[in-house]
């Protein structure tokens, strides 16, 4: 694919070369030789060329575009550019040596027979087939990947069990689900994730299932906004688990109690912005947490990205953005910091690994599906 | 599951230190057939992601071969190796490839025979195992002739 067509189509070639984009860029913040309008100006003045060695340095986070005043979605034009990148042969520079690409990869061939729910507690209430389905993405996999950094992401799809078991519902659970192809998606390797797409699809639509639930955003957003276009169909709605528990409470099929002590969120970029929503987990994090709820300088649709997505180029300028996060975080006057994602967990965790600052590193940071489920059963139903 | 009938041989890959794994057995074609290595200049190099990669280009077998804790040439290259490819296991299980098409096994210096015999040993399981699927399309190891 020519550099050409992805500036035209993410309207690229409409940039005004305002710079308004690289004022708000996290990485430029850090990075002065980084900017997203350099990258763009360079490719429009080599559309059939080498593409800009930049595309993998961009977060993806989708910040730019809330301000762009030409509407230029520069996160898909990063991603296009990867394709070409990638179609060139150069090196994605993934982290942790591309293992989990490897594995998504090794997930997309044919014929194996996974061994991914051990995890789940024998307690928890579970179907084969039904209207809703948990789509737990690539969750149980990293406590046996991030040994070192005391995560506990598993921890997150049995909250969410909790969570939906509390509600009345049984959800279905994949034995033969695949990873949703996010990081593929994004680092380049559009045909791959075409391929996951497509089996999740017809694995999806054999399970009966209408409403598909997942406490990952990024695997929403691949269910949401990609399936349609990689796998052709998206017979289902996809929602996040904060979604889920918005139309939940509006139908006043529960009630939040109360929980004790100073909160914040981090909101996650593909939460936020990429799939546009900021308020449901807000609206529930406020019932639940009342005035001891806080939010950090940059929240909402301007929160600030947790520093690395999809498993490409960590450096130093992720440990600063990821460090300043914390920084904002305990600025705000919270002892715990909640998100709805298992990257951002992880990738806060790895930045208070090595902070000396003891008020960074000592800030605790849990999951939205956690806190929910404690507020729903009063931290009875722990499994 | 044999995708491959008839004369199928299992596609081991080898990722050894290069201090503990003698240069002459893969010159002098020692290696059982269809076996590649790769030779790291220490252990310590060989992270969890190079198994994974041998596995998506189709291997069947990936067999480290690292120096004994306390021969490492440099240091700390089998406690490098140790800190992080017990993490392979795990997530090998949970996509679905046996846990016994992985192996690590630690040999002193200049042990050519007792590499061979473990190398051996392990293929002969591999091929008692069968094919792991079907293979990448876009197969990179390229077997030792």
């Amino acid at each position: 694919m020519l550099l050409r067509e992805a500036l035209r189509e993410t309207h690229a070639t409409l940039c005004q070369d305002c710079g308004k984009c690289t004022g708000v860029c996290p990485v430029s913040r850090y990075d002065e030789e980084f900017s997203p309008r350099m990258v763009v100006t360079h490719a429009v003045h080599a559309p059939t060329g080498q593409a800009p060695a930049k595309f993998n340095l961009c977060l993806t986070c989708k910040l730019c575009s809330l301000v762009c005043p030409s509407d230029v979605d520069y996160s898909q034009f990063t991603r296009k550019g990867r394709e070409v990148l990638r179609e060139d042969g150069a090196d994605p520079a993934c982290s942790h040596g591309a293992v989990f690409q490897h594995m998504m990869r090794i997930m997309s061939q044919n014929g194996r027979e996974q061994n991914r729910l051990s995890w789940v507690p024998k307690e928890a209430k579970t179907q084969t087939q039904g209207e809703l389905l948990y789509f737990t993405g690539c969750m149980p996999f990293y406590d046996s990947y991030y040994t070192h950094l005391g995560t506990d992401t598993q921890r997150i799809g049995k909250d969410t069990l909790r969570v939906l078991n509390a509600l009345g519902e049984e959800p279905v659970l994949l034995p033969d689900e695949l990873c949703c192809g996010h990081d593929l998606y994004w680092s380049g390797d559009e045909e791959a994730a075409a391929k996951l797409a497509k089996k999740n699809v017809a694995r999806i639509a054999a399970s009966g299932a209408k409403t598909v639930v997942s406490s990952c955003p990024e695997c929403v957003f691949m269910l949401r906004e990609a399936y349609p276009k990689l796998a052709g169909e998206a017979p289902y709605e996809a929602l996040h688990l904060s979604e889920y528990l918005a139309r939940k409470r509006d139908e006043g099929a529960v009630e939040l109690a109360g929980l004790e002590g100073d909160v914040t969120f981090q909101d996650p970029c593909r939460l936020s912005r990429h799939l546009d929503e900021a308020e449901a987990p807000r609206a529930a994090l406020n019932e639940i947490f009342g005035e001891s709820f806080h939010e950090m300088e940059h929240h909402g649709k301007d929160s600030v990205c947790c520093g690395t997505s999809g498993w490409m180029h960590c450096n130093a300028v992720s440990k600063r953005i990821q460090t300043e996060r914390l920084r904002e975080a305990v600025d705000s006057g919270a002892e715990t910091l909640v998100t709805a994602c298992p990257k951002c967990q992880i990738h806060l965790r790895c930045a208070q690994a090595s902070e000396k600052d003891d008020r960074l590193s000592s800030l605790r940071i849990r999951d939205f599906a956690t806190v929910v489920a404690e507020s729903i059963d009063g931290g009875n139903g722990s499994w | 599951m044999k995708t491959i009938e008839g004369n199928w041989k299992p596609r081991l890959m080898i990722f050894s230190c290069k201090w503990c794994f003698p240069l002459g057995l893969e010159e002098e074609k020692r290696l059982p057939e269809g076996s590649s290595v790769l030779r790291s200049l220490c252990s310590g190099r060989i992270h969890p992601s190079f198994v994974f990669q041998a596995f998506e280009s189709g291997a069947d077998g990936v067999f480290i071969a690292a120096c004994e804790d306390g021969d490492c040439h440099y240091g700390t290259g089998t406690e490098m190796l140790e800190n992080t490819i017990g993490r392979v296991d795990p997530l090998l299980d949970m996509i679905g490839i046996e846990s016994s098409r992985f192996r690590v096994r630690y040999f002193p210096p200049g042990k050519a025979d007792m590499i061979l015999e473990s190398v051996q040993e392990f293929r002969d399981q591999l091929e008692a195992t069968g094919p792991r699927g079907p293979l990448s399309s876009t197969p990179h190891l390229t077997e030792v002739k």
